[in-house]
């Protein structure tokens, strides 16, 4: 350690307290890190680890105590966290998917702006370029986050943590998804930056990282402070009592039955024709095969491909003699094959379903007949619940309130109920405390001690050694070796699971292996922008040789409606969410406004005076659907489907039976000046302005941001409710203004006035490549769709068809739209799970 | 932990359950008292009242499936447009086709059928449901409006006159008892079979469905189908009770189904729902409409703008008390 940085405490969390309902997550720590110091927090599952690291980076702040940065400043938010050097590197990093990992970079910083807000763009391409070049693989700056592995996101984000100068990094578990090769780079970084100076939080689940990086190590249990000692005082056995809380024996192995002779489950030259190369695998009935393997490896790709989950390429499974032909998880289980998913959150458990609704998904079928019996099903839950020893207090209680031990039971028992002959166990005790961890062993032993023959995949060498009769290793999706676990030494398992020529794979060229992944996220939006641009351009030939004198000024009249409300409509779905009360508030506006033209005033006064009424009753719409969707929790759809009623109610009210007509001379104006269509001005002017706003702005770049992932944007102290407020604004102000438009375009005014425009402006922006669900999308591609739509029209009229079939052509423009965007997806999508799966 | 304690925390926790779904029906339920009462005082006639809930019926039956579709996270905006369709199908087939009435019945109900496969093929292939029912909602109607020249269908006088007995079923129009089949059936269907249970599951998790044996793609496709199914019936009973075919008559038809839904207290996002609660908030959206507009008669600024305004903030007040109370 540098010893000019050593005495200096640069770092402290002081006595701090945390309090969630119903739990104490924090009570009382007291930890400092010096300068130039990697400190290890170390403790189980629930030990309050993460919520000391959201303490340090603003996230929460603390109950009682605080957290001193430097000697004096406390931390009150994510932002101010950062701007101080504090940067975090979450476990689960969430990325902006949708967005440039150039721009992910740049977020992290707030978004480098030139003045005005104007966001700097060559400036953020150069540091991230720069910023990437210390990577051990080439990562092109200008693909979408969406494509990048697990492995990829966090080195991303360990890069730009890095070339920030951070005075304090924290990593929260950086290597759970790293390869060996990927995890030595972090360790070089983490080296050099303790050397510049930099204090380093690490936490790790792993004792050799923890020995190898740590200066100091702290540990954590049930939210109180055990120790903090220097790496030299602590030892591995006193580490992990500290942890537990008591001795705990790891080395020894169990004492198991023997398992039976019959072959249970053979794959033969099981291949995906991605990540595996033809796996052959056997076990027989009773028996537990430990499946070891770094991530990336084909562990979980192998069960999920068996389970019907991947598609299978090649080669065969038997189960019990039988070959079994398995194309969806439905077959699997028919044929008595279970898998527990190692992704609990995400691929097991149902979070607001109940305890017997969760038990009983996968055995309906055998559980009930035609009907299904709550009685029955009941039976079945407590049946399993008292096996497992399930902890609940009630079965109706959600899942969600349950620990990670007793949910990890659940889903277990779930699977139990299928009666399974083959069970495959994808790291069922990740994330469950230690106690818990026994009791879900004793559970496998005794189900194999009954003939289910198991196959237990685990990336704890620990775990495969102890509980297993035989370990098979695999790597690079292949099965490298088989140990019988009596006699396994713990190197001669990791040395077959380690690439051993790992400096060949170096010199590998990404390129070669991975072509699919070398996409630009701007070409892929220029493919629907220039699709659009070409249909366009057919279209008016088509229009020109049917009548060469055709001016194309009258299709961009009756483009700047749509134009202004696709733009409208793509900028709230953009942020995340969606009005389909376009319509009945553009109506509104126009109503407002035509009362004030109607008014006495002199048309020089009313007429800007009435824009400004329309545009600002608009925005109130706006914010008032926001503000609902947000106050209440409700979707939009919701809201705005009430407020769609809501507002042509008062429109209806406020004409009162009458139409709005005898504008001002000069309104007309707003649309037609002797023979020059004025609305195409508008047009463009909102065209530019909503370019500018989304594309070049810092206020539009976070509304994708918002879009793309609330939460992440939240950590980075984007609010989702500013952004929704602005969105909806601004959306709303547009409507008002094509609404006025409308009014000037048709010089006077009914109560129907808007009716389906809701479903035209959401069919521009989603005909312009927007993605309805939310954070993607582009103002030029919506610009473009509207143009379109009124060119489709235009022809279809010049050809004698009546103007209301535009309605099926629309329709039939989204399929086409959204099809084309998800078959493009589809083909990006095809990528390798894992770090560093080849 | 003694068993005594365990039984103690469980009991508090049903508690806690009950009166949260308790609480999350008082309000639709008091709405429902108020309207419910103003509607059968001020009705002179009941003849008046049951022609006012023909089409709340014909609202009710579309509901009951969309209540499934809402609960797998899904919806499905073009049911109006498909009873256009089917409506305008039943009068060209009859008109142009020269088909019996029966047969023109027969095959639009196919029709709807198809048009409901339709929606759930795109929805399996991965498509937005949100999306690709706005998509057929623009076209289904552009459809109709197509087929039908944009004008409504009038039947001749011969089939009025033998139509009129057949609609009333003691002194009921069908839709009655047709909503009453298709609540049964849709009660046994999401709550008691398979199928209806995997929307709950596929609602609220799509990927641990999956990973549970779930067949996703199988149930969307029956969904789908039986939203387009029972759009097709509610067409014919409707063409047959009104005895023209009109293509733009169920415009905005999905919004009040939606209201219905959502008022009851389902969650849009999917995952959680039920049945009883479509009826209840089918009863409240009717109550208030019909029982608001019986009261017109006496207030005279009751007019049918207000009456708009207030269901818009029905709607909302209700999605949001029900999240308030969920939370």
């Amino acid at each position: 350690m540098p010893e000019e940085f050593s005495s200096r405490v640069i770092f402290q969390w002081k006595d701090v307290h945390k309090e969630f309902p119903g739990v104490i997550a924090l009570n009382g720590v007291s930890i400092e890190i010096n300068a130039g110091q990697v400190l290890a927090i170390v403790g189980e599952n629930g030990a309050g680890k993460s919520t000391l690291i959201k303490l340090a980076a603003g996230v929460y702040q603390p109950d009682g105590g605080s957290v001193v940065l430097d000697g004096q400043q406390s931390i009150h938010n994510p932002v101010e966290a950062y701007r101080n050097g504090i940067v975090t590197v979450f476990q689960e990093s969430e990325l902006f998917d949708q967005l440039s990992v150039a721009e992910n970079m740049a977020l992290l910083k707030g978004l480098p702006c030139k003045r005005f807000g104007v966001v700097a763009w060559q400036q953020i391409k150069q540091s991230s370029r720069h910023q990437l070049r210390s990577l051990p693989e080439k990562l092109d700056p200008t693909v979408n986050a969406v494509q990048l592995s697990v492995a990829q996101r966090q080195m991303l984000q360990v890069a730009a943590a890095v070339s920030e100068k951070a005075k304090v990094l924290i990593l929260d578990e950086p290597t759970s998804a790293l390869s060996v090769k990927e995890s030595q780079w972090l360790f070089e970084q983490i080296k050099t930056l303790r050397a510049q100076g930099c204090a380093i939080v690490y936490i790790s689940h792993r004792q050799k990282e923890i020995f190898e990086l740590a200066d100091v190590i702290s540990v954590l249990r049930d939210g109180e402070l055990i120790w903090t000692k220097d790496r030299s005082d602590v030892t591995s056995e006193s580490l992990v009592t500290a942890m537990v809380g008591r001795p705990v024996d790891i080395e020894s192995h169990r004492n198991l039955h023997k398992p039976s002779n019959t072959l249970m489950f053979r794959s033969h030259q099981v291949s995906d024709g991605n990540v595996l190369n033809g796996i052959d695998l056997d076990i027989n009935a009773g028996e537990i095969v430990g499946l070891y393997g770094l991530i990336g490896s084909g562990r979980t790709e192998f069960a999920e491909t068996v389970f019907g989950i991947r598609k299978k390429l090649s080669g065969s499974i038997y189960i019990d003699g039988d070959a079994v032909e398995i194309r969806k998880p439905r077959d699997a289980v028919r044929h008595g094959l279970a898998y527990l998913s190692e992704d609990r959150l995400n691929k097991g458990v149902f979070r607001w379903l109940d305890i017997r609704e969760n038990t009983v998904v996968a055995s309906l079928r055998q559980i009930s007949k035609v009907l299904t019996s709550r009685r029955d099903e009941l039976t079945a839950t407590t049946e399993m619940g008292n096996k497992l020893n399930t902890r609940y207090a009630s079965h109706r209680q959600p899942i969600e309130t349950l620990s990670g031990g007793n949910q990890q039971k659940v889903v277990a028992g779930r699977w139990l109920l299928t009666k399974p002959k083959v069970l495959i166990l994808d790291e069922p005790t990740r994330g469950v405390d230690v106690g818990a961890k026994e009791e879900i062993h004793d559970i496998i032993q005794s189900l194999a001690e009954s003939g289910c023959a198991i196959l237990l995949i685990s990336s704890e060498l620990n775990e495969v050694m102890r509980y297993c009769h035989r370990i098979i290793v695999f790597r690079d999706g292949d099965v490298a070796g088989e140990v019988d676990a009596t006699d396994a030494q713990s190197s001669n398992v990791a040395e077959l699971a380690f690439p051993k020529d790992s400096t060949v794979e170096l010199s590998d060229d990404p390129d070669a292996t991975r072509p699919s992944r070398r996409r630009s996220g701007w070409r892929a939006l220029l493919r629907t922008e220039s699709a659009l641009a070409a249909m366009i351009m057919i279209l008016l030939i088509l229009l020109k040789v049917q009548q060469p004198d055709y001016q194309i000024s009258v299709l961009l009249d009756a483009s700047a409606t749509w134009m202004i409300l696709g733009l409208a409509a793509a900028i709230v779905i953009v942020v995340g969410g969606i009005d389909i009360s376009i319509g009945s508030l553009a109506a509104l506006s126009a109503a407002c406004g035509g009362l004030v033209l109607q008014t006495d005033l002199p048309p020089s006064v009313s007429i800007p005076l009435a824009m400004i009424v329309a545009m600002s009753v608009g925005a109130a719409g706006g914010l008032v659907n926001s503000a609902l969707s947000l106050w209440g929790n409700v979707h939009p759809i919701v809201v705005t489907l009430g407020m769609l009623y809501a507002y042509r109610g008062l429109v209806s009210t406020i004409m009162d039976g009458k139409n709005i007509s005898n504008l001002p001379d000069g309104f007309g104006n707003l649309a037609i000046v002797d023979g020059f269509y004025t609305s195409v001005i508008y047009g463009l002017v909102i065209s530019a302005f909503g370019f500018l706003l989304l594309h070049h702005c810092r206020c539009g770049r976070h509304f994708y941001a918002v879009g793309n992932s609330p939460t992440a944007a939240n950590l980075l102290g984007i609010r989702k409710s500013k952004n929704w407020f602005y969105a909806f604004a601004i959306g709303g102000a547009l409507v008002g203004l094509a609404g006025m438009l409308q009014l000037a375009q048709k010089e006077q005014m009914q109560a129907t006035l808007g009716r389906n425009w809701e479903l035209e402006a959401i069919a521009v922006a989603v005909i312009g490549g927007v993605s309805i669900n939310g954070g993607k999308g582009s103002a030029i591609g919506v610009i473009l769709a509207a143009i379109l739509v009124q060119t489709f029209s235009a022809v279809l009229i010049k050809f004698g068809v009546p103007g209301d079939r535009m309605k099926l052509v629309i329709g039939l423009m989204i399929l086409v739209a959204v099809f084309m965007d998800h078959l493009w997806n589809r083909q990006r999508s095809v990528r390798p799970t894992g770090g560093c799966a080849r | 932990m003694t068993s005594k304690a365990i039984q103690k925390r469980t009991n508090s926790f049903d508690d806690k359950r009950i009166g949260q779904t308790l609480l999350s029906y008082a309000v639709p339920c008091v709405l429902l008292l108020i309207f419910a009462t103003v509607m059968f005082v001020k009705t002179e006639n009941p003849r008046g009242l049951i022609r006012a809930g023909v089409q709340w019926m014909e609202v009710g039956s579309v509901a009951v499936v969309m209540t499934a579709i809402i609960i797998t996270g899904g919806i499905d905006l073009s049911v109006g447009s498909m009873v256009a369709l089917c409506s305008v199908c039943i009068g060209v087939l009859w008109e142009d086709g020269q088909l019996s009435i029966q047969m023109a019945s027969v095959c639009a109900v196919a029709i709807g059928l198809v048009a409901g496969l339709l929606n759930g093929l795109l929805v399996v292939v991965g498509l937005s449901p949100l999306i690709v029912t706005l998509a057929t909602m623009a076209f289904y109607s552009g459809l109709a409006l197509a087929l039908s020249n944009a004008e409504p269908i009038g039947f001749t006088n011969e089939l009025v006159m033998a139509m009129e007995d057949t609609n009333l079923l003691f002194g009921y129009p069908l839709q009655y008892y047709f909503f009453l089949i298709v609540l049964v059936l849709g009660y046994l269907l999401l709550h008691r079979c398979r199928i209806g249970r995997a929307c709950f599951y596929i609602g609220e998790n799509m990927e641990a469905a999956r990973y549970s044996a779930i067949s996703i793609e199988k149930a969307q496709l029956v969904l789908y189908g039986l939203s387009g199914l029972v759009a097709g019936i509610v067409a014919v009973l409707n063409t047959m009770y009104k005895l023209n075919a009109n293509p733009v008559a169920h415009e905005g038809m999905e919004l009040h189904v939606i209201a219905c839904v959502v008022v009851g207290g389902t969650l849009i996002t999917g995952g959680h729902g039920s049945i009883g609660r479509t009826l209840l908030g089918l009863l409240v959206v009717a109550s208030l409409d019909i029982g608001l507009n019986f009261l017109s008669s006496d207030f005279s600024w009751l007019n049918p703008q207000v009456r708009l305004i207030l269901t818009g903030c029905l709607v909302v007040a209700v999605a949001i008390w029900n999240q308030k109370v969920r939370n």
